[in-house]
């Protein structure tokens, strides 16, 4: 579940615990995750909006999947 | 302008059009004030979508305070929702019907977006005859009642509803019924499960009234939950009122059956003048011509002001249908009243959080 704040996206996983906000990059990723997405494609999608280069954001958004699926707030298969 | 003046324009925000609150920053104690105002009320959204608009000036450190308040709401209103599904499973577990009311349901359905609708607590409409299982079944996983019941088997008789809260004191509202009093015996629960439009929650669907009994729940609660129609509320009614696709016959005929024709006049009325809302809509109109007969008045009355929980159980008597069920009921609140209960439930029973 989430809600949109002025910091960006605030998340709290289904199993509750404390919520999270997510920023700037981060918001635009959780964005376009709300049906699934490659990793890559979502790398690709990131470097675009952001100019930004796709290996660097390849390598970010890997941190930031793990990260997430971590806190039970997204599913990486 | 005054404090309450501000407040109340921030509280209507974006409803149409925009226009100019403050144009520039507002003294340390004044803004102090108003964000201390806004909490209370539960506007901080709307406080914030005027200030960045430019409707409203503030400094580079005020507008950090009013970040910090939304993230604030925002973070209460999750897990809130967190709760609601939480609660929305144990009932479904056990078969029992209910509706999710007010806050989270007016968030997602009626808001352009949920993050511009704050909310206290979680509000579920339970079907009468499962009420008591709903308690038990709740009060099993630690979910219990704030005080006791005003007499054995009261709340699941006559009732308005039960508070529960968690173990770190989120609370449930378990609502039996919409409003206590006359107007609610004459809202029939049945006619409530009759529809459903559902929302969702993270991934978890969950039912709520639909569409034009939600827009007369916002009627009932703004005008009858507490003894002066708070800001959030009549919101809620101008949102709801503002759709395109509200069915105005529907909620005639409802309001009609449920005798509160009147309150949704009154409802409407009140929202229109305390947000200076210029756009007559077919409602409004409707509503500025509408003459409550002199029982709807005197109905209305007994909601207002220095508001007697007794008088109104007691004017409930007429529109409680057998004459057992009234003397069973007119025999549980005089034992209640010589246990000296009535003291300790009043506020529970006569103030309506939004």
């Amino acid at each position: 579940m989430s809600r949109r704040v002025p910091q960006g996206v605030l998340l709290l996983a289904a199993e509750g615990g404390d919520p999270v906000v997510l920023s700037a990059t981060g918001e635009v990723a959780w964005r376009a995750l709300d049906s699934p997405l490659a990793v890559t494609d979502l790398a690709g999608l990131l470097a675009d909006a952001f100019g930004a280069d796709p290996d660097v954001v390849g390598r970010d958004v890997a941190a930031m999947l793990d990260d997430l699926a971590a806190r039970g707030l997204a599913e990486v298969s | 302008m005054t404090e309450q003046s501000l407040l109340t324009s921030v509280a209507g925000y974006g409803l149409r059009g925009g226009g100019v609150l403050a144009d520039e920053p507002l003294s340390e104690e004044r803004w102090g004030q108003l964000l201390s105002n806004v909490r209370a009320e539960r506007v901080v959204p709307q406080l914030l979508h005027a200030a960045t608009d430019g409707a409203i000036t503030c400094s580079g450190e005020q507008m950090r305070d009013l970040e910090q308040a939304q993230l604030d709401a925002m973070a209460h209103v999750l897990q809130l929702d967190h709760l609601l599904v939480e609660v929305a499973s144990i009932l479904e577990s056990s078969e029992i019907r209910f509706r999710v009311l007010k806050g989270s349901a007016l968030a997602h359905l009626d808001y352009s977006d949920p993050s511009l609708r704050c909310y206290g607590d979680v509000d579920l409409l339970i079907d009468q005859t499962r009420y008591a299982d709903a308690i038990e079944a709740l009060g099993d996983v630690g979910i219990t009642r704030r005080s006791a019941e005003v007499s054995p088997g009261f709340d699941s008789r006559f009732g308005k509803g039960t508070t529960l809260v968690t173990d770190v004191g989120y609370e449930v509202d378990l609502h039996r019924m919409l409003v206590f009093g006359p107007f609610g015996v004459t809202i029939t629960p049945e006619e409530l499960f009759a529809r459903e439009e559902g929302f969702i929650v993270g991934s978890t669907p969950l039912p709520a009234l639909a569409l034009e009994e939600r827009f007369l729940h916002a009627c009932v609660h703004a005008v009858l939950g507490s003894a002066r129609p708070r800001l959030i509320p009549l919101r809620d009614v101008a949102e709801i009122a503002f759709r395109d696709d509200l069915d105005l016959a529907l909620v005639h005929r409802l309001a009609v059956g449920w005798n509160a024709a009147s309150v949704v006049a009154a409802a409407v009325t009140t929202a229109w003048d305390t947000f200076a809302l210029a756009d007559a809509i077919a409602l409004s109109v409707w509503a500025a011509g509408y003459e409550p007969t002199a029982r709807e008045a005197r109905a209305l009355r007994m909601y207002r002001g220095r508001r007697s929980w007794s008088a109104q159980a007691i004017a409930s008597l007429p529109v409680i249908p057998g004459w057992k069920t009234r003397a069973d009921y007119t025999r549980a609140l005089l034992a209640a009243a010589v246990r000296g209960r009535y003291t300790r439930d009043r506020p529970r029973l006569s103030t309506g959080a939004p």
